[in-house]
């Protein structure tokens, strides 16, 4: 395959999985400005790995790893501007207007209020919880059993209930 | 509130970004995809140049041993000095075995990936923790450099009373550098050493190892 034929292959995947890369980004960075350099650093990441993409893995694994190992990363260097990442005043990715409810937005960002009390790791369980992955999967991407996944699990939604129970 | 309240609210949100996220293709064909690569090869680099330098120093350390073993002075001198270098030189062995599994990527679990890129941070300030000890070592370069680049003894005749002076200054630099290492090594840094230390990397180190315990203590099951 062409270079120019491998790009536009990669150029699709991320148009196709353009969901997974926003919600990562969106979850780990709260600052529109970092995470514009997040989204960014987060598919040069995939760049990078796309030749090596080993097939015995599902995709979207593949693609769960790097860009939940780049958002972890990121979020640990203080959220400071990467030098490989050259500042962009436009967004890769943009939400167009549309007629959904306030009602809607309110409980996402109740949603998202609760998943950022939770550490980095469990940050990640979470998301891939959220999106209905198999527990066999997020072990796979979380590098943990089954069994860890499932206790894991198991404490957020008592926390979550002891959280809801004050309120 | 149930956590399958929260995955229907997750559902929901999912199915309205169907319809209103966008992809700026433009944008995206612009990015400069390589970068990264550079990035990673510059650091291998660094660190391939790194074990050279410690290689060299090492064997040139080593001839010296052998050229002067029948005069104390200098055995010792070079002999401190070689333990600094041999221990550099595993550490750096160490970061390169991190880089070069780090390099292959991000698409290893997520666990052992975060683990290797804190094990690398802390052990690039752990080598700098311990090379701040080579400070109150320097009369030994001293003696050393003497002997190599001027051909002269410090320990004998008049150069004696320079050498003590250095030796003397030495003795004050090493009080205050045991009194900050072991303060530093302690779990809970009192406030005057994290102000002392602002910058120095020693923030990096102790978040680090922190996350460190944290990825152990994810990864152990309950």
């Amino acid at each position: 395959m062409t270079p120019q034929a491998d790009k536009d292959q990669f150029l699709y995947l991320i148009q196709q999985n353009k969901k997974l890369i926003f919600k990562v980004c969106n979850t780990y960075c709260a600052d529109a400005e970092d995470r514009k350099d997040l989204v960014q650093e987060v598919i040069i990441q995939l760049w990078h790995s796309f030749g090596n993409y080993n097939n015995q893995y599902k995709l979207s694994t593949w693609m769960y790893r790097i860009a939940l190992n780049t958002a972890i990363s990121f979020y640990r260097s203080d959220h400071k501007r990467k030098a490989n990442t050259s500042s962009i005043s436009e967004n890769i990715f943009d939400i167009a207007d549309d007629d959904t409810s306030i009602e809607l937005d309110e409980r996402v960002t109740l949603l998202y209020q609760f998943i950022n009390q939770l550490d980095e790791l469990n940050k990640a369980l979470m998301i891939l919880y959220l999106d209905n992955n198999s527990y066999k999967d997020m072990a796979d991407i979380l590098g943990i059993t089954e069994t860890n996944v499932a206790t894991k699990i198991s404490r957020i939604k008592q926390h979550l209930k002891q959280q809801f129970s004050k309120q | 509130m149930e956590l399958q309240e929260l995955k229907n609210i997750w559902a929901e949100y999912d199915r309205k970004l169907d319809k209103t996220l966008q992809v700026n293709m433009q944008l995206l064909r612009q990015l400069k995809l390589d970068k990264v690569q550079g990035k990673a090869n510059g650091l291998l680099t660094l660190k391939i140049f790194e074990i050279a330098m410690l290689l060299i120093m090492l064997g040139w350390l080593g001839d010296f041993m052998l050229k002067y073993y029948r005069q104390p002075q200098f055995m010792i001198s070079a002999f401190v000095l070689l333990v600094f270098v041999a221990l550099g030189i595993v550490s750096v062995i160490r970061q390169l075995s991190i880089i070069t599994q780090l390099k292959l990527g991000y698409d290893d679990a997520i666990a052992p990936v975060q683990k290797n890129i804190q094990s690398l941070k802390a052990v690039i300030i752990t080598t700098l923790k311990y090379a701040l000890l080579l400070i109150p070592c320097y009369p030994f370069l001293l003696i050393i450099a003497g002997k190599m680049i001027f051909n002269v003894d410090f320990t004998e005749g008049t150069r004696r009373a320079y050498l003590l002076s250095n030796v003397v200054a030495a003795f004050i630099f090493l009080i205050p550098t045991i009194w900050i290492f072991i303060a530093l090594s302690r779990e809970n840094i009192k406030p005057w050493a994290k102000t002392l230390l602002f910058g120095s990397g020693w923030y990096q180190a102790n978040a680090a190892a922190d996350f460190l315990k944290e990825i152990e203590a994810f990864e152990k099951e309950a």
